[in-house]
């Protein structure tokens, strides 16, 4: 076992490495990564790999992450039955692969690596997904009539209101008034 | 559920008219004396056309109170015999029926919008009932999802995909986001049986807040296996999980009087029962061609699409000569209830108005009279609001116009010369009659109640169960006032094609509405029950006594709304046992679960979800992110200017934040795999001077290391690459 570097002479280079560092060191965290001498590390290594690669119109910051995609790639692409490593959807399923076996908590140790990987942990990234479901057979399922004759007829009623709003108040109105009249008139 | 030899095929029509004339004509002798004591009152002092409105309106009213009442009798007395013969339980031989399901049945969930951590504590509740009873190969589950809300989206995801995580259930634990939601839940439904539906003879159907045992699960189904005239049986949902004290009012209720009034229904309703829109399980292929729901002529209130579909299948589902049961004795459903009056009521307006739809269904061409029957007791359910209203009205303006006359009152002799009895003597008598019929179903259950023992104490004792009962007759009856003139309000508005405003969004308030809410929603409520008292009391004091009860519900609404509606009351109550039933002191294990996960999860919740937290987690979190974009349709040719529109959308949404696009566009962004792929990577690669605050504080915000170390191996992965 290697001792941790106390520091990375890799990421000290320039400020803009540096936040690339911190970035890389960030998204291993996203990964629920939880050592933090083993983020250093992967994330040394993946900066080494970048600034080998750097070219003068590239951001370092683009750069590091472009690495760390390839790298994850290449990983997934050994560990998973099908998918070539620059797929993007090969990187989708095994980050799922990678939650649904909650292999950062339980291997912390191999994350990345690529040989002497335990069993379980090639049969759970192989075999842990979320599952499709069943093949879609369409079935036509058409509407038939509910409403009856009378119910088309109200139909026209409520159109008809609804197109005389002033007409609906007045009729409303009256219907009160009518009411407060019977209630309050003469001879009650 | 007992073993009874009974063939729903074979149900005697003849057998079924008498039950059903039977019932009307008891209706009719209980509900024509009492009309006519009040049309013999309203003769004594003189008739008018106020008093026949009066007499009309108390016909319906007594009539509707009738038949409650004795749907309770008919129930309380086939229980004391053991049960109807004609009950679709019985047609099944449990004793010798424990063999696999021949089929394979879906348990389809529609949600939206719900809480996601509820929804899967509910999926796994059930499906780790079925598993314990070996039942898991026959059943596939699909949470179908209509959220519109990011955040409930993406929570449901990461929800369902933790749950397929720890139950180990890829390939039969299914989500499905639709991007339209067309006709909402029916329509979702719909959606369903239209992609899938071939591969399922069954299809149970719950809601998000529904718990079903796995052993109720497999009685359903053997129950459609056995009559397969049979397209659809309800099981009777049992109401749990309430805190608050409106929520365990409700619950201890329903637990209580409901054996004997469900038992009553399916009296009456046999192979016409109806449908409740979950815990339910119905058959697929029927459901298909016949229950597809089609839009009502015209516009709203009463027109375009069916908003409260339900009934609407269940009748669609007789029409086409399936049969539609329901199981009364079926143990192990469950469903929750709203925490308080208001949300209570606003559930109510969307029943409502669906409900009031249903008017132009009643006259439906094909329908079976008793799916009409349905529709018209729907209708009349929210309709004896206005007319309870109306009732109130009549009485106060009677009693107003003969103070008006000055005289004394000086009633005449009864209409009927075999009548000896004075004025006053009537008018208790019907107020007895009318008490009598409120509170039979209540002795009713409790004499049913007597024949268990176990159950009584279940419930807390008989003292515990008899300070229950008096309680939630008190707060009931201070709370139907209320709900009266909130659906008297909710028809008005209907019909004059209004939406109804909320003072304030409900916060969760220790499960209930706040103070500024209850304020804003009961003040005209109070003030109404005030000016009503004054009015009442200058009329006549005997009046405003008479009418107390009711007028104290609405003077009172603000306190009561408030205290039924908190949580510390309702717990309070729980630990004393008052309110309590049998699923909460002994509750079934799958309850039991559920409780602790949803324990848990209060637990973890800080507060709830800040606006834009799921875009945020599904672009910044590896996870969430890959458990999105794998849930989406890639598009195989995506039109440049639809590419066009996506760049300018993301590269906006990186450099401005989630709150510089509409909701809108961050949903279209949601629903696009290209987009959400690239804004995850595009975001971890880009310097932070060119993002957004909001997603700088989102990457700073990434899981902290654990205390402890691991131990370190040489990642030779990456040194391959070097």
């Amino acid at each position: 076992m290697k001792p941790v570097p106390a520091f990375s002479p890799v990421i000290e280079a320039d400020a803009r490495w540096a936040a690339a560092a911190e970035r890389v060191e960030r998204y291993l965290r996203a990964h629920r990564l939880a050592s933090p001498g083993q983020i250093a590390r992967l994330t040394a290594d993946i900066i080494g790999i970048a600034r080998a690669r750097a070219r003068a119109d590239a951001e370092p910051m683009a750069l590091a992450m472009e690495t760390m995609d390839a790298c994850l790639g290449a990983w997934f692409a050994r560990l998973l039955p099908t998918g070539e490593p620059g797929d993007a959807d090969l990187r989708v399923r095994g980050r799922v692969a990678l939650a649904l076996g909650d292999v950062a908590a339980r291997w912390p140790g191999y994350f990345m690596r690529e040989s002497a990987l335990p069993v379980e942990l090639v049969r759970v990234m192989r075999e842990t997904d979320l599952g499709r479901a069943p093949e879609i057979k369409f079935s036509n399922m058409a509407p038939r009539p509910a409403a009856g004759p009378v119910a088309a007829g109200s139909r026209l009623r409520w159109q008809w209101s609804y197109r005389w709003p002033f007409l609906r108040i007045v009729t409303g109105l009256m219907v009160v008034l009518s009411l407060l009249g019977a209630a309050l008139g003469p001879g009650r | 559920m007992q073993l009874l030899n009974f063939d729903p095929e074979q149900l005697d029509p003849g057998m079924v008219r008498k039950r059903r004339a039977f019932v009307g004509l008891m209706v009719f002798l209980i509900t024509a004396p009492a009309v006519v004591l009040m049309a013999d009152l309203h003769q004594r002092t003189g008739y008018d056309g106020w008093k026949l409105a009066h007499l009309a309106v108390f016909a319906v009213l007594f009539s509707l109170l009738a038949l409650g009442a004795l749907q309770a009798l008919l129930g309380f007395i086939l229980r004391r015999q053991g049960g109807d013969s004609c009950q679709i339980s019985a047609s099944v031989d449990w004793a010798g029926d424990h063999g696999p399901l021949p089929v394979r049945l879906a348990v389809v969930m529609p949600v939206c919008n719900e809480d996601a951590g509820r929804v899967m504590a509910g999926v796994r509740a059930i499906y780790e009932s079925l598993e314990a009873d070996g039942r898991l190969p026959e059943f596939d589950f699909f949470i179908l999802s209509d959220s519109s809300d990011p955040n409930c989206w993406i929570a449901e995801e990461v929800a369902w995909a933790g749950l397929v995580r720890d139950l180990g259930a890829g390939g039969r634990l299914f989500y499905r986001k639709r991007r339209v939601n067309t006709n909402k839940k029916s329509g979702n439904i719909a959606d369903f049986c239209r992609r899938w539906g071939s591969h399922y003879r069954y299809m149970v159907v719950l809601d998000a807040d529904s718990i079903m045992t796995g052993g109720a699960i497999v009685a359903l189904a053997r129950m459609m296996e056995r009559n397969p005239g049979v397209g659809l049986i309800q099981a009777v949902p049992r109401l749990v999980s309430g805190e608050t004290v409106f929520a365990r009012l409700q619950q201890f209720a329903s637990r209580l009087y409901g054996p004997v009034f469900t038992a009553g229904i399916n009296y009456w309703q046999l192979s016409e029962a109806n449908y409740w829109g979950h815990n339910a399980i119905i058959r697929v292929a029927p459901f298909i061609k016949h229950c597809s729901l089609p839009d009502l002529p015209g516009d709203g209130p009463f027109g375009g699409r069916i908003m409260s579909h339900d009934y609407v299948e269940a009748a669609l589902m007789r029409r086409a000569g399936w049969q539609v049961w329901l199981a009364a004795d079926v143990e192990g459903s469950f469903e929750e209830c709203p925490a308080n009056l208001i949300d209570f009521a606003k559930r109510d307006r969307r029943w409502l108005q669906g409900n009031l739809q249903h008017a132009r269904l009643v006259v439906g061409p094909g329908f079976h009279p008793l799916s009409r029957w349905h529709f018209t007791l729907g209708i009349l359910s929210y309709l004896t609001s206005p007319l309870w209203l109306a009732f109130l009205v009549l009485s106060t303006t009677i009693a107003w116009r003969f103070k008006a006359t000055g005289l004394t009152p000086l009633p005449v002799d009864s209409f009927s010369d075999h009548v000896a009895w004075r004025f006053g003597t009537e008018a208790v008598l019907l107020l007895g009659l009318t008490v009598g019929l409120l509170f039979l179903p209540k002795i009713l259950a409790l004499l049913d109640l007597r024949s268990r023992p176990a159950e009584a104490a279940a419930f807390g004792g008989w003292l515990r169960l008899g300070a229950g009962i008096l309680l939630e007759t008190v707060l009931f009856t201070l709370l139907a006032p209320v709900l009266m003139l909130f659906h008297t309000r909710f028809i008005g508005l209907t019909l004059c094609r209004q939406s109804v405003g909320w003072k304030t969004q409900r916060r969760g308030y220790d499960g209930g509405a706040g103070w500024r809410e209850i304020m804003g929603t009961h003040f005209g409520h109070t003030v109404l029950g005030l000016a009503w008292l004054a009015l009442a009391w200058w009329i006549n004091p005997t009046l405003a006594q008479w009418m107390s009860p009711i007028l104290a519900g609405f003077i009172l609404s603000i306190p009561v709304s408030y205290f039924t509606g908190g949580l510390a009351p309702g717990r309070g109550l729980r630990r004393a046992q008052i309110l309590g039933t049998p699923e909460e002191s002994a509750p079934l294990p799958e309850l039991v679960r559920l409780e602790e996960r949803m324990a848990a999860l209060a637990l973890t919740r800080e507060t709830g979800p800040a606006p834009d937290d799921g875009l945020r987690d599904a672009v910044t979190d590896p996870y969430v992110n890959a458990i999105h974009v794998s849930q989406l349709r890639t598009k195989d040719d995506p039109s440049p200017a639809n590419e066009s529109r996506f760049a300018g959308l993301r590269e906006r949404l990186l450099r401005e934040g989630p709150a510089a696009l509409t909701a809108r566009d961050k949903l279209a962004l949601l629903l696009d795999a290209d987009s959400m792929s690239r804004l995850h990577r595009e975001l971890w690669a880009k310097p932070e001077a060119e993002l957004a605050v909001s997603w700088r504080e989102a990457l700073e915000r990434q899981p902290e290391p654990e205390a402890g170390e691991v131990e370190f191996t040489v990642n030779d992965a990456v040194l391959a690459m070097k």
